[in-house]
């Protein structure tokens, strides 16, 4: 992903002018902190940083802009489906953490995940779920096992298991 | 000597260090992880331990991953850290000759003995260094954080701009939190959780962990290569033969190891391009298979992580990606990496110099056995792979605070540092930015109030001290040398 490409990838300018737009957000919270004012106030940094930072976006958009676009979309090339369902997935994972407690949630998104990436392989579509589900259970137990037995961190647990099972039947 | 060899005699940070190694020889040669992503996420697994225990896994894991990353450039021609690039170019070449075995049994060899190197530089160079740093005023910190921020230069990539533009945002998100000077809100948007800053950890693994995996899911159709590995021990008469050429090497990988600003890749390019240079008879052409040409990088590249620690330890800044997030675990740790670490923790010093030789050891024990089992593990497929280091970064992330608002931080930095890596960024300097952010700060607003904020009066200050001159002078020198680097690094890499 270096820069070597001669051609522009989609979106690439829009990023520019958000990265910019960031710059002057922080230009801003500097100059809130008399950061024009005073060579040792708490702006100071902040307004360096800032300063650096749309001087290089503004050269970073104008290179952007003399290279070349590419034909792909920007579906097709930043946010493909695979990227796309596997950022939701998280998202959906992350959500459901606390709620369903680590264990459940984190079986449900590693035989999903693996399931869905692994669609279209050489294997049959029950061997596949097989193996999704397999996979997804050892890895639960390792993690476990691992980490909450091993290195004693706390997972989460669950505040609608914690109101539907006794007490000692959570992990 | 008795904290030298704590680790080598107690059982639990024996096998800490064992661990480590193994697993890092196993996570540098798996492409698609790094020794960075891996050491990010060890640090919330690990925050909670005693320091030693902490440190004896993630410097195992920094020796093992270093090395490691050599295996897949041998094996499948794609360097699994930086630092293999070099090893690539001789090493796939051999391996297609069908020498992938002597191949990895030599840069086995070569990298302890290279590692060794670095850990007598460590041990010999840190207490000088360190009891010189003791006569630092705020200004020559100052222009320490800025000497750490040049390593802006080689990681940005191709673009300079690119990678200037993600150093200060790595300082500015640094910023964020209660000012320690005025406890005035900076970047809080008045918001209580933002008043402690950004979790360090989250964002760390946010964009080496959770960006890294998102990125390797467009590679989720590559198919690995399968390599046939037999016989591993290399036969003496080679190791007695190269043995001058990885000394050299080794001693090339701990100078350019320890400059700020540099690395293991860089070490191992210019052992590689040195390497070329001076040998007259090469087994084989360069590029076409010589041993040499695998020799040299292997040597520097671990030589180069011993050197890495001396700026680390002795002034608090990073030789390079791995030594920024292991200098951040220290911090996490309640340490301050600089000259007053060897003062009020000098036994932690000698525990990491000790922990390192013995790191290197391991790294011998493992790098030339379980081979056939590791060329399995090596040809993992990403659909499998991609799924478990997401979940290994959201359980760190969580453990950390036992926050999902932290690992919501960690998708969002992921989000983000997945974007900036597709249209070109490199996302090492926000890292860089957000360690060395607040040290810059702080050192330029007490240097300044130092000299009632008359900027014209710390100009002579610092042209009246012969130390800040010395400084100055040496951080003109890297700046410089950026350039060439730079230069050599993009002409041994195409």
């Amino acid at each position: 992903m270096h820069d070597q490409r001669r051609r522009r990838e989609p979106g690439e300018t829009l990023f520019g002018f958000v990265l910019l737009l960031m710059s002057l957000a922080v230009m801003a919270e500097g100059h809130r902190l008399r950061g024009f004012e005073e060579v040792s106030a708490p702006g100071i940094t902040p307004l360096a940083a800032g300063v650096v930072m749309a001087i290089s976006a503004l050269v970073i958009i104008l290179r952007t802009r003399t290279l070349v676009p590419t034909e792909a979309g920007f579906a097709t090339r930043i946010a493909p489906r695979d990227i796309a369902l596997s950022v939701l997935m998280i998202a959906i994972y992350m959500a459901l953490l606390e709620p369903i407690g680590f264990h459940i949630a984190t079986f449900a998104f590693l035989s999903a995940l693996i399931l869905y990436l692994r669609r279209g392989g050489p294997a049959s579509p029950l061997r596949g779920l097989g193996f999704a589900l397999l996979l997804a259970l050892v890895s639960v137990v390792a993690v476990h096992v691992v980490f909450r037995m091993v290195f004693t961190v706390v997972l989460p647990q669950g505040w609608m298991l914690r109101s539907i099972l006794p007490p000692g039947w959570l992990l | 000597m008795g904290f030298f060899l704590l680790s080598w005699l107690d059982p639990s940070l024996l096998m800490l260090t064992a661990a480590g190694t193994l697993a890092g020889i196993y996570i540098g040669a798996i492409p698609g992880l790094s020794v960075t992503m891996a050491a990010s996420i060890l640090i919330s697994f690990t925050f909670a331990w005693e320091v030693n225990a902490a440190l004896a896994l993630i410097a195992g894991v920094f020796t093992g991953g270093v090395y490691g990353g050599s295996r897949s450039a041998i094996l499948l021609n794609i360097p699994g850290a930086p630092a293999a690039i070099a090893s690539a170019l001789d090493g796939y070449p051999l391996a297609r000759r069908g020498e992938a075995g002597v191949a990895i049994g030599l840069s086995t060899v070569m990298s302890v003995l290279g590692g060794f190197i670095g850990v007598i530089a460590l041990a010999v160079a840190a207490p000088v260094i360190s009891e010189f740093a003791l006569l630092f005023a705020p200004r020559d910190y100052l222009l320490l954080a800025v000497m750490g921020l040049l390593l802006v230069g080689t990681l940005s990539g191709e673009s300079l701009a690119k990678g200037l533009f993600a150093g200060a945002l790595g300082i500015a998100l640094g910023m964020v939190g209660l000012d320690p000077m005025t406890a005035e809100g900076r970047f809080t948007l008045g918001t209580v959780q933002l008043m402690a800053g950004i979790p360090y950890v989250a964002a760390m693994i946010g964009f080496f962990g959770v960006s890294e995996a998102l990125v390797q899911l467009h590679n989720l159709r590559v198919k690995p290569v399968k390599q046939d590995v037999s016989r591993i021990i290399p036969p003496w008469r080679l190791i007695r033969k190269y043995l001058p050429l990885s000394l050299r090497s080794s001693l090339i990988g701990v100078v350019i190891g320890a400059l700020p600003g540099t690395g293991g890749d860089i070490a191992a390019l210019m052992a590689y391009d040195q390497a070329k240079r001076t040998v007259k008879n090469p087994s084989r052409p360069f590029g076409e298979g010589a041993y040499e040409g695998l020799i040299a990088p292997e040597s520097a590249n671990n030589a180069a992580v011993g050197g890495a620690y001396v700026p680390m330890l002795t002034l608090g800044i990073p030789g390079d990606a791995v030594t920024a997030v292991i200098l951040g675990a220290l911090f996490i740790h309640g340490l301050k990496p600089g000259p007053m670490l060897m003062i009020e923790t000098p036994h932690l010093f000698w525990f990491t110099v000790g922990n390192l030789a013995l790191a290197n050891i391991f790294l011998l024990v493992f790098g030339l056995t379980g081979i056939r089992a590791f060329a399995k593990l090596v040809e993992c497929p990403p659909s499998v792979l991609i799924p478990l280091i997401l979940v290994l970064s959201v359980v760190g992330t969580y453990s950390i605070q036992n926050s999902v608002v932290d690992v919501y931080f960690m998708l969002g930095f992921g989000i983000f540092g997945y974007l900036l890596k597709m249209y070109g960024f490199q996302v090492g300097p926000v890292i860089l930015g957000m360690i060395l952010g607040p040290m810059i700060d702080v050192s330029w607003r007490r240097a300044v109030i130092s000299v009632g904020d008359d900027l014209g009066f710390l100009v002579e200050e610092a042209v009246a001290s012969p130390l800040t001159m010395v400084l100055m002078a040496f951080m003109a020198f890297l700046l410089l040398s950026q350039v060439k680097w730079r230069a050599l690094g993009r002409r041994l890499r195409s």
